[in-house]
């Protein structure tokens, strides 16, 4: 199977991505989505994003991770690797009360401690709710939203917030 | 469900808007809990989903997602590869290792996800078969059994045959 | 080395293709037969090894050694590598023939070192 596709297409379009100790990044640049993927980010806010806030319409090149350690040039693949960004790069983890505009939240699934996303805070309302900027993945567009109405509320997983910062 | 309607569900938008997922790891564990993927999985062991079926629905899947600059129905893709994780079929193996070998970034998500069940699939348990035959030696052996001589008065006739081969074991 | 998991000599043995299980029909512990010589249709020795970190990239042989119970004693090799972090070997023997009434062992050695044994008593049917 798939002796066409074998055979035809660019390989994957990488750029020279590192952690500030040096440690490479993998990624991928990705492609910008097509109709199929325009109507089904339409869908997903239909479902998840009543709230949301749409900053920029579906577009290609970067995911959620790729947003915030790669300036949206490129899509970081793998997510084993973020605990590594984020030791390399100084980052330290802190409450939700301690968290300000700039400091990062991550979606952590915490059935299987896998991280699901990382969004960036982007002001706290009233009543001290933070919001967040978030690309969902990497042929969505960005959304502000409150930092718990997210993609996964109704899907069966259990989501505990990570909130780390670059401040010393 | 049928099994054609379950196909056209995984390659359906409104099936991928339940499965929002940053990087192709995360994919790949969120369809290892899906019901979608187990359903597949239980018509296939039972037989009602043959190997035809799948490479008919992914060849059409290929034709229909030709020529764009995004191969769009990647997460179909993936959906099968799960499915076929824990499953050692000559099929299963074939369609792993092609996707998996796909080097065209517009199928980058497809092809990560089918490494990632290869590499699971490598902690599974291995199995090496050798055969050890020899030649069947003609070996004279005597059996023997009773049969009834007249079923009325129970009387029975001890018979005697040679034959080769016969053995039996306990 | 890989080290031994277990051991099991039967009568068959099936491996499930769709999910990789291991089925081991009538374990071999006694056997009863009318007459002598006869011929054993089959027997299966399987054995499950676990890999151990320093096992890639090495060539294993195990050694399948039956004694007979007229004192005969076969070896039947097979070689392979651990290609997974665990793996059966499956050995089949068609058409054994056992002289006589007796034990008969089936021994299994590992790169000629001993790992595991199976005894199976032979005994004659009396008329």
């Amino acid at each position: 199977m798939f002796e066409v596709e074998s055979l035809i297409g660019d390989e994957d379009r990488s750029l020279a991505l590192e952690t500030r100790r040096g440690r490479p990044i993998r990624n991928i640049v990705e492609r910008e989505p097509g109709d199929r993927e325009r109507r089904l980010y339409e869908l997903i806010r239909k479902r998840f994003g009543a709230q949301w806030v749409n900053r920029k319409w579906a577009c290609g090149a970067y995911n959620c991770y790729g947003m915030v350690f790669a300036s949206r040039r490129t899509t970081i693949e793998d997510d084993t690797q973020i605990p590594d960004v984020l030791g390399d790069d100084g980052y330290c983890k802190i409450s939700e009360d301690e968290a300000v505009v700039g400091d990062l939240v991550f979606y952590r699934d915490r059935g299987r401690g896998t991280l699901l996303h990382v969004a960036v805070i982007t002001r706290r309302a009233e009543l001290k709710a933070l919001h967040a900027l978030s690309k969902w993945y990497s042929t969505s567009g960005e959304d502000e939203h409150h930092i718990r109405h997210h993609c996964w509320t109704d899907q069966g997983l259990d989501v505990e917030l990570e909130f780390w910062t670059d401040r010393p | 469900m049928t099994t054609n309607e379950l196909l056209e569900r995984i390659s359906s938008v409104d099936f991928e808007s339940g499965l929002v997922a940053s990087t192709p790891r995360v994919l790949r564990q969120m369809l290892l809990r899906c019901k979608e993927v187990r359903t597949l999985r239980d018509a296939y062991d039972a037989g009602c989903l043959p190997d035809e079926q799948i490479r008919s629905f992914v060849n059409r899947l290929l034709g229909e997602g030709a020529g764009g600059d995004r191969f769009p129905y990647q997460t179909a893709l993936a959906v099968i590869a799960v499915m076929f994780e824990s499953r050692f079929t000559q099929f299963a193996d074939e369609y792993l290792n092609d996707l998996a070998r796909i080097r065209s970034d517009r199928f980058w998500i497809a092809a990560r996800v089918a490494r990632q069940c290869l590499d699971s699939r490598v902690t599974r348990i291995g199995t090496d078969i050798r055969q050890f035959s020899h030649p069947s030696t003609e070996v004279q052996m005597t059996v023997h059994w009773s049969t009834p001589a007249d079923p009325q008065n129970g009387q029975y006739v001890v018979c005697e045959a040679s034959e080769s081969p016969y053995f039996q074991v306990a | 080395m890989p080290t031994l998991e277990y051991f099991v000599v039967a009568e068959s043995v099936s491996v499930d293709q769709t999910t990789n299980t291991v089925s081991v029909f009538h374990i071999l512990e006694e056997i009863h037969a009318p007459v002598f010589p006869f011929v054993l249709h089959r027997l299966v020795a399987v054995v499950h090894w676990n890999t151990e970190s320093d096992d890639a990239d090495r060539d294993f042989q195990v050694s399948v050694l039956i004694v007979f119970p007229d004192g005969q004693r076969k070896e039947f090799n097979q070689n392979f590598r651990m290609i997974r972090s665990r793996l059966r070997t499956i050995a089949n023997f068609i058409g054994l023939q056992i002289p006589q009434p007796g034990t008969m062992t089936v021994e299994i050695r590992l790169n000629g070192v001993h790992k595991a044994s199976h005894t199976i008593d032979i005994r004659k049917i009396e008329a």
